[in-house]
């Protein structure tokens, strides 16, 4: 096993990455529960992909079918009822976890100096967010979907000039129908996930630059003992 | 503060265990989203057994059922042929003639050895129309001397166009073709005399 180890990282940073973001990632040792959710925020992602995943199976993205598909999944699919409610109750449980997660960093600080690049990549991420969702919420083409897409996009039409073309081009269409509900399936189930993760990665790869922020508002990189290891740090949290 | 020492054996019991609860939590986990890859209620519906009609069926006549998706034969094989299966003219070129060895669970145990029917039933045939060896659709060859099915000693059967397998009339398979087992007998059931079930079998077996 041992040389194992050593033989992958030889060729790949293996233990390296795995220490420096996990096992030896030095954490302030004074947070509180409001340092929980960015956390949380992966493991829900991570729920609606593997959901997401799974509907998109049984899902079929035709302005004729895709209600009568979201009610197979429903009712004859096994257990798909839980994995829909899963992805679409989960949608807003990813939501409530952004928010409070948003809020912490309102509340101690923590889009100052040094971090406002991952406050920047943080609101980039919510607006993917919001795209992803939205786009979502229109694939079961129920009166919901449909109206909920005509408002949304019609935001679209009011920019000057060229919105009303930039209304048609959005929707590949003079109104809503199968071309965008088509279009929104794309870019819900592969483009707008793609720019999530990456956009997670550096999201992460910042914060583990600068190191967390705390209540107290202490860096804890500015006081470390002779081995080079933040004395308020704990590794590995939690 | 007191010295603390490690407890090596208590830190492995609460890793094992740890990992014991995280493996269950995994398959409860995994479990439901499995089982969406199994057939639908929908599918189960549309597998339904289908009932036939062989009240016209005419000795030598085949007609073709769709069940789950594959198609049945349904035939009826004169005194002639019933005889030829029970023949050494036959039985000589198949692999496993009483469907004991290789193809044993080819055929439900309720029909009979050599005639793979219904007892009281001989004539009437019900096979599951797909070669066993890659899935093609075997060609109905009923009369004697078939060039395809050992020329003038040949007794009739099936021959599959795709790699040459052979079968009898009772679906059983030839010797040295590329199919390694007779036909599939699927579970069939008389609901009345001239009406079968297929999908079904009869309720005292």
């Amino acid at each position: 096993m041992k040389n194992k180890e050593s033989w992958i990282d030889q060729r790949f940073p293996l233990t390296k990455v795995w220490n420096e973001h996990l096992a030896e990632y030095y954490t302030p040792r004074n947070f509180n529960f409001w340092y929980f959710f960015g956390s949380l925020a992966i493991l829900m992602l991570v729920m609606q992909f593997v959901t997401g995943i799974f509907l998109t199976m049984h899902f079929k993205p035709d302005s004729a079918n895709a209600f009568a598909s979201v009610e197979y999944i429903m009712r004859d699919v096994e257990w798909g009822w839980l994995v829909r409610y899963l992805h679409s109750v989960g949608a807003s449980a990813f939501f409530v976890v952004i928010y409070l997660h948003m809020y912490r960093g309102l509340l101690y600080g923590s889009y100052k100096g040094p971090r406002e690049l991952i406050w920047v990549l943080g609101m980039l991420l919510y607006i993917a967010l919001m795209a992803e969702a939205f786009m979502g919420y229109v694939l079961p083409w129920g009166q919901m979907s449909f109206w909920g897409a005509q408002v949304i996009i019609s935001l679209f039409g009011s920019v000057p000039v060229i919105g009303p073309d930039l209304l048609v081009w959005i929707l590949g269409d003079y109104a809503v129908g199968d071309a965008a509900l088509n279009r929104f399936f794309s870019l819900h189930v592969i483009a707008l996930p793609l720019i999530l993760v990456v956009l997670v990665f550096l999201h992460i790869v910042a914060l583990h630059t600068v190191g967390s922020n705390n209540p107290d508002g202490i860096e804890i990189k500015k006081n470390k003992d002779k081995d080079g290891i933040p004395k308020d740090g704990i590794p590995f949290h939690p | 503060m007191p010295e603390q020492t490690i407890d090596l054996k208590k830190r492995r019991f609460l890793t094992q265990a740890t990992s014991v609860v995280g493996a269950v939590g995994v398959g409860f986990v995994a479990w439901p989203f499995l089982s969406t890859w199994k057939p639908s209620a929908r599918t189960k519906a549309a597998g339904a057994p289908v009932d036939v009609d062989i009240s016209k069926l005419q000795t030598g006549q085949l007609v073709r059922v769709l069940w789950r998706k594959k198609p049945v034969w349904i035939f009826k094989r004169g005194a002639e042929a019933l005889a030829a299966l029970e023949s050494d003219a036959v039985i000589k070129n198949l692999s496993d003639p009483d469907g004991s060895g290789y193809s044993k669970n080819q055929q439900p145990k309720y029909v009979t050895t050599s005639y793979r029917s219904i007892k009281n039933k001989e004539e009437v045939a019900v096979i599951v129309a797909v070669c066993t060896h890659l899935g093609c659709s075997p060609t109905y060859r009923p009369e004697p001397g078939d060039t395809d099915l050992g020329g003038d000693s040949g007794k009739g059967g099936f021959y599959c166009p795709c790699h040459g397998s052979k079968f009898d009339l009772a679906g059983r398979v030839y010797a040295g073709v590329p199919a390694p087992t007779n036909l599939v007998i699927p579970p069939y059931h008389y609901v009345s005399d001239t009406l079968i079930r297929i999908g079904v079998d009869p309720e005292v077996s």
